[in-house]
């Protein structure tokens, strides 16, 4: 049976991942072969797996094999929502790298070490980072060069350094770049006082000179080498160069978004409540939830066992919903930077490398609260087009209606000179129920706000 | 803290020496912008390695000393 190859994994010549009937499979060559067994032999994979470092994996039978060169299939643990490096917030892109340099030091004491230091190698998995490329790892030869270091610094270094010196939103370089931000870009974009930082001014301003000094010229690959105990103090140093990073603070924070909206304390705990019993009702096993600030309804969906991609566009609220999580130990959300209005593209070679939004769902319910304004005012939006993307996304709505009247609506339209002669409850529903049905409406007590649940008229995908 | 200032200028400032005198060597491959980190990762971390050990080496004087002043004060 032929299966169909991932887009994300044809640079790797040791094999690569593919999908048969929905389930994730890892093909290995017979150029891998002894690495794998080393891999398996030396100890290493059980104590990355036992570690928490490295996704589990089974060996299963040849049937699946994709070519003539298949020496080994092997079924990963699957990863239940894929998410990219733009998606991330700064801690989270900092447990990425430190995970890295973990794995790293890991390898060394088994004889191995890594092949690449991408930041697509690592996913999020029950709350924590984790590699999902098995085949990352080769036999280390005595004084051989790193070769993960340009990675390390372009895909973690660069963009954390940028996150922490100069704004957080330069994190959307990685969404440009998609083999991590160049570092000459990044040395005239940082700050003067990061060259007084040995570890910035070494691994991003002198690194970038080095690139571009040896760029076009012809050195003796062979001629170098890289001590053992010398390597092992390079990334010692760029632990500590991570570990010193801290995320710059917003410009804006909605820490108390949720206390200053039109809610009295009875309506928003109706809300939540009312969110609950609808959950119940789906009974779904994941679900998106889309503007979700730091995660409060997220966490009314976890509770009950539910995964939960957490949504926002806001870097601030993504960081106070993720240190929440960790806080909590909560091992069923994922939150994820991501403005909706724009939301991430298919990038790559031939937009296929890394997935877009809509690839990765739809989802089997999606949480849309204290949100259609926003999209509907803010970014004149019609209904139309809410629900037709809505509708592409998920199975299930459970979603607010925010009348004209509201204060936070109000305040949107107090600033524009527009007439939201269209905003209003009975051609929300109309438009709403082209595309979903409407399954149950419920006004919450003490405000006019209504909440939703609906399910998509069209076939599943 | 103006300690630690003062040795991160001092390092930058060997790194930077050394990476002045060293130069492209013979020739091979034809390599990409990815040669220029694999040479610069060997300098940084020689003198990352260097730098640890002097480090252990005056950690090791610090220690022999400390234990001298402390066992004669015992005395």
């Amino acid at each position: 049976m032929i299966g169909q190859r991932i887009a994300s994994s044809f640079r790797d010549p040791d094999g690569f991942a593919f999908l048969d009937n929905g389930t994730l499979y890892r093909q290995i060559n017979p150029s891998y072969k002894d690495n794998y067994a080393l891999l398996i032999n030396s100890g290493l994979y059980e104590n990355l797996v036992d570690s928490g470092y490295l996704i589990p994996h089974e060996e299963v039978g040849l049937k699946h094999i994709q070519s003539d060169l298949g020496y080994k299939i092997i079924r990963p643990e699957p990863i239940w929502f894929i998410s990219y490096p733009y998606e991330w917030c700064f801690s989270q892109l900092k447990e990425a790298a430190l995970l890295t340099l973990k794995i790293q030091k890991m390898a060394l004491e088994f004889g191995m070490t890594l092949k690449d230091g991408s930041a697509y190698n690592i996913q999020f998995r029950r709350g924590k980072a984790v590699l999902i490329d098995t085949l990352s790892f080769e036999a280390y030869r005595e004084a051989q060069l790193w070769f993960p270091y340009q990675q390390i610094c372009q895909h973690f270094i660069a963009p954390l350094a940028l996150m922490s010196y100069s704004d957080v939103r330069l994190n959307q370089l990685l969404r440009v770049y998609i083999d991590g931000i160049p570092l000459d870009l990044a040395s005239s974009l940082l700050p003067f006082k990061t060259k007084l930082n040995f570890g910035l001014f070494s691994h991003i301003h002198l690194h970038a000179k080095s690139q571009r000094r040896f760029a076009n010229k012809e050195i003796s690959g062979s001629g170098y080498k890289l001590k053992r105990s010398h390597l092992i103090s390079l990334i010692d140093n760029l632990e500590v160069v991570i570990n010193g990073l801290r995320c710059k603070g917003q410009f804006w924070d909605n820490s108390n978004y949720y206390d200053v909206t039109s809610y009295s304390a009875k309506a928003f705990e109706e809300k939540k409540q009312l969110v609950s019993t609808f959950l119940e009702r789906i009974n779904p096993k994941s679900i998106w939830d889309l503007g979700a600030n730091s995660g409060l309804f997220s966490r009314i969906a976890s509770e009950k066992g539910i995964q939960v991609v957490s949504f926002d566009c806001n870097h601030s609220a993504v960081e106070k919903n993720y240190a929440e999580c960790a806080k909590r130990k909560e091992v069923n959300i994922l939150p994820i930077l991501l403005d909706l209005v724009n939301p991430s593209p298919g990038i790559g070679w031939n937009n296929q490398e890394r997935m877009s939004l809509i690839e990765r769902g739809p989802a089997e319910a999606a949480l849309v609260l204290a949100l259609i304004h926003h999209l509907a005012i803010a970014n004149n939006l019609p209904f139309s087009l809410i629900a037709d993307f809505l509708a592409n996304i998920c199975n299930f709505l459970i979603i607010e209606f925010i009348p004209q009247d509201d204060p936070q609506v109000q305040k949107l339209i107090l600033t524009r000179e527009y007439i939201f002669s269209n905003y209003n409850q009975s051609v929300f529903e109309k438009e709403f129920s082209e595309y979903f049905i409407i399954e149950a409406s419920i006004v919450i007590s003490d405000s006019k706000r209504i909440i939703y649940l609906m399910k998509r008229r069209k076939a599943n995908k | 803290m103006v300690a630690r200032i003062f040795i991160s200028v001092i390092n930058i400032i060997i790194l930077s020496v050394i990476f002045l005198i060293a130069q492209p060597q013979n020739v091979y491959a034809y390599l990409d912008p990815g040669s220029g980190s694999l040479v610069f990762q060997v300098i940084l971390a020689s003198l990352l390695g260097v730098l640890f050990s002097i480090k252990t080496f005056w950690k090791r004087i610090i220690s022999f000393f400390r234990k001298r002043i402390n066992s004669q004060r015992k005395k």
